[in-house]
């Protein structure tokens, strides 16, 4: 593969710095996002919270032990997705190949664009400029020959970093550097390597194949190849990357319930949440899975086949309570989700009565609105208590793609 | 209660009811059949609330009463029992013993008060028909009701009258199969929907060629009666869509084929089809169709069939499904399949269509 150069962009603190640019009372303070649900999670904890050690999945009452300064802010969703597509929108005026990683990460080939923007390095000033100009927020970017290296340096000094690893650099930045510092290898894969004797990357370049293969299998020979800063994977759109074979959403509920009218109110806001995402990537569902768990965390699916595809809110939400109506609910429920098995719409069958078209016609003119204005601005009357943002936003949140995502 | 009757007599009258009695355990009364002696002969009852099914047994009665016992270890037990007679007795809390050879078998009942009662028939309102007719209507249609549930106005077949003339309509959303026959088969004006379930059952009935058959319609309800068999269901409460609206009327491009080939040729092409939707494009030109489809993991289709045909060339794409149903369904040697453009719904007729009644709308697929 020819040299490429990558960039990987990572927001720095990402909501809290948001919370913080929306409300500068907040500025000076240490600030920690939490869920809008009762049994919530922090999920980003400012640089200020991090000082005292205040982390990303502790509860309140832990992060208040640690630090009882701090201020709890609710998660405001929509403006972090809004703000999520508002930076891609920048980096898609460097390069096309963009390959958003999470909601406050992407990659960017600009192997291509350095005749057009500069150096690597001019490039990273230029996108970390335009990103505090358009939306106040500070970012972090790492510069390498790939994307496992450019994750890598991007986390090497942050807050407001740039890193470049150039290709010549990449064994001895390697040699000394922890294993579970490579985005891969998780604490569970770092604890079976170190078992192994095998502390840094330098180790693990240096074992042989062979061991690793029957350690790990399939796993093993990538692991090496990793462990030596060689990383062929392209900077893929989501679309590139998978062919969607399945839609859902899930949501935990702010307080585990039986009351079938509340339930029913979600199934109808996870059948359109799941049906505008089939709209919007002409995918339709042929199956549709509903998943319950109840307050002691057993969970079961239920499953039926759609009888003809479908990705109509209206009959995937008729076919979901179909489901639910056949379950008898032996307990609370405190997490309810629903998914398709979807194909491709090459061909689409159309209704043979007026009266079906028209609200495909209606579908389209809401998924319009929508996708302008932000999801559920236009929606069901049916759902307009549960309206407003529920749970927590999911690290997995990515603004393209029709990829299952789940709001926790 | 106590009688005996002819095994094989019981087997037939249980057989027919099994598709009846209800299989999930909502309400376990409806498991279960109900005997009940009449004069010197049996009535065996079966009913899922939305279909009762009422059977009559010649048996030798030696004591009147009526009980209710599990329709499928009923079936099961006398099904296997070892001589040509069956005897069977109720004794104290509807505990039901069949007994026949040396077998013997106690199980228990549920009392007879609690079982549905059979809706009343009026015998003057039931009009005797011709089976073959009917049956034909039926096979014509039933393919294209929609199986999904929550649809239920068009989970049935539509039945209306005018003048002589009978007509049946069945759609899913996406086609539309109607047949018209001038006939005896009663029905009303303001046309009534039958259950898909319960017509499936009717259709069982007619395919028994021996005997006279009833029919008949009431507000709630649609009777059917053979001998001493009557199935009553219960018609769906709903309205089915405007089916006129949807028959095209300026549809002003044919083609004719003959019926087997398109079949056959359609059946092939859409092998290649996507899986579940079987897109199949038609493209038209002077006396030629030619049919192809694609699937992107798989590879392509095409044949070519003459056709006679006089307009601008055309493309437009169908399920081949809903085209070989109906197909299937017909027996006429020659169809022709109206068209106005690719978007606008076609009409599949047999080409000597007014002897037959039948057409059949289909919506195409966008291309």
């Amino acid at each position: 593969m020819a040299a490429r150069t990558i960039l990987h962009i990572d927001m720095d603190a990402f909501f809290a710095s948001i919370e913080q640019r929306r409300n500068p009372a907040l500025r000076s303070r240490p600030v920690a996002v939490i869920g809008r649900g009762h049994r919530t999670v922090i999920t980003t904890a400012s640089y200020h919270a991090r000082r005292y050690g205040v982390r990303t999945g502790m509860n309140i009452y832990e992060a208040r032990r640690l630090c009882p300064q701090v201020v709890f802010v609710k998660a405001n969703n929509r403006i972090y997705t809004d703000t999520s597509r508002r930076i891609l929108a920048i980096l898609e005026g460097f390069s096309p190949k963009i390959e958003p990683f999470s909601i406050d990460e992407a990659f960017i080939d600009v192997t291509g664009s350095t005749s057009l923007f500069g150096t690597p390095r001019t490039i990273a000033l230029s996108i970390k400029k335009r990103i505090r100009e358009e939306t106040g927020l500070g970012s972090s970017v790492g510069i390498g020959p790939n994307k496992l290296m450019a994750k890598l340096a991007s986390s090497m000094q942050k807050p407001d970093g740039l890193v470049l690893i150039e290709e010549g650099e990449v064994r001895s930045v390697l040699e000394r550097l922890p294993v579970e510092r490579l985005c891969g290898i998780g604490r569970k894969l770092a604890g079976r390597l170190n078992a192994m004797g095998i502390r840094t990357c330098g180790q693990l370049a240096d074992c042989p194949a062979g061991i690793l293969k029957s350690s790990f299998g399939m796993t093993g020979e990538r692991l090496k190849l990793m462990a030596q800063g060689i990383d062929t994977s392209p900077v893929a759109s989501v679309e590139e990357q998978e062919r969607t074979r399945s839609v859902g959403h899930s949501i935990t509920l702010p307080r585990n319930t039986s009351d079938t009218k509340t339930l029913k109110a979600y199934l109808l806001r996870l059948s359109e949440k799941v049906c505008s995402r089939a709209r919007k990537h002409g995918l339709a569902g042929t199956r549709l899975i509903l998943t319950v768990r109840y307050s002691d965390f057993h969970t079961f699916t239920r499953s039926r086949p759609l009888p003809c595809p479908t990705n109509d809110t209206r009959a995937v939400y008729l076919h979901a309570l179909r489901i639910m109506d056949s379950i008898e609910l032996k307990k609370a429920v405190r997490l309810i989700g629903i998914a398709m098995d979807v194909l491709a719409r090459h061909l689409c069958q159309e209704s043979l009565f007026e009266e079906d078209r028209r609200r495909t016609d209606l579908l389209r003119a809401m998924d319009t609105v929508n996708e302008s204005f932000g999801e559920f601005t236009l929606t069901w009357g049916t759902i307009l208590e549960s309206r407003g943002e529920t749970g927590v936003i999911s690290p997995s949140w990515r603004p393209t793609g029709a990829r299952n995502i789940d709001e926790t | 209660m106590e009688f005996s009757i002819d095994k094989n007599e019981f087997i037939k009258v249980l057989q027919r009811i099994q598709g009846i009695v209800e299989k999930r355990n909502t309400m376990p009364i409806l498991a279960n059949v109900l005997i009940e002696t009449n004069s010197g002969s049996i009535d065996i009852l079966a009913t899922d609330l939305e279909i009762f099914i009422k059977d009559n047994c010649p048996s030798s009665v030696k004591r009147d009463g009526a009980v209710t016992v599990n329709a499928r270890k009923l079936f099961e037990i006398v099904r296997q029992m070892p001589d040509e007679s069956v005897d069977i007795s109720v004794g104290n809390e509807d505990k039901v013993t069949i007994k026949s050879g040396r077998a013997r078998f106690n199980i228990m009942g549920l009392s007879a008060k609690e079982f549905p009662a059979f809706p009343a028939v009026e015998e003057d309102s039931l009009t005797r028909i011709d089976p073959d007719t009917l049956k034909e209507m039926i096979d014509k249609t039933s393919f294209a009701v929609s199986t999904d549930e929550t649809r239920y106005n068009i989970n049935g077949f539509y039945l209306e009258r005018d003048d002589s003339r009978t007509r049946i309509v069945t759609t899913d959303g996406h086609r539309l199969a109607i047949i018209e026959k001038e006939t005896d088969i009663p029905a009303e004006a303001g046309g009534v929907i039958l259950p898909r379930k319960g017509v499936t059952e009717i259709r069982k009935l007619l395919e028994e060629k021996e005997g006279t058959f009833y029919f008949g319609i009431t507000k709630k309800s649609a009777t059917m009666k053979r001998d001493n068999t009557v199935i009553n269901i219960r018609l769906i409460d709903g309205e089915f869509p405007d089916y006129k609206q949807v028959i095209p009327k300026d549809n002003d491009k044919s083609f004719i084929a003959p019926r087997t080939g398109l079949l056959e040729s359609l059946k092939r092409v859409s092998i290649l089809s996507s899986e579940k939707v079987k897109g199949v494009k038609f493209s038209l030109s002077k006396d030629r169709l030619v049919l192809s489809s694609s699937s992107p993991d798989i590879g392509d289709a095409t044949e070519e069939l003459p056709v006679e045909y006089g307009y601008d060339d055309m493309d437009i794409a169908f399920n081949a499904k809903y085209l070989i149903e109906a197909l299937d369904a017909m027996d006429d040697e020659k169809v022709v399949l109206w068209l106005k453009d690719s978007l606008s719904p076609g009409i599949l007729k047999p080409v000597n269509s007014e002897a037959s009644g039948y057409c059949y709308v289909i919506m195409p697929m966008r291309l």
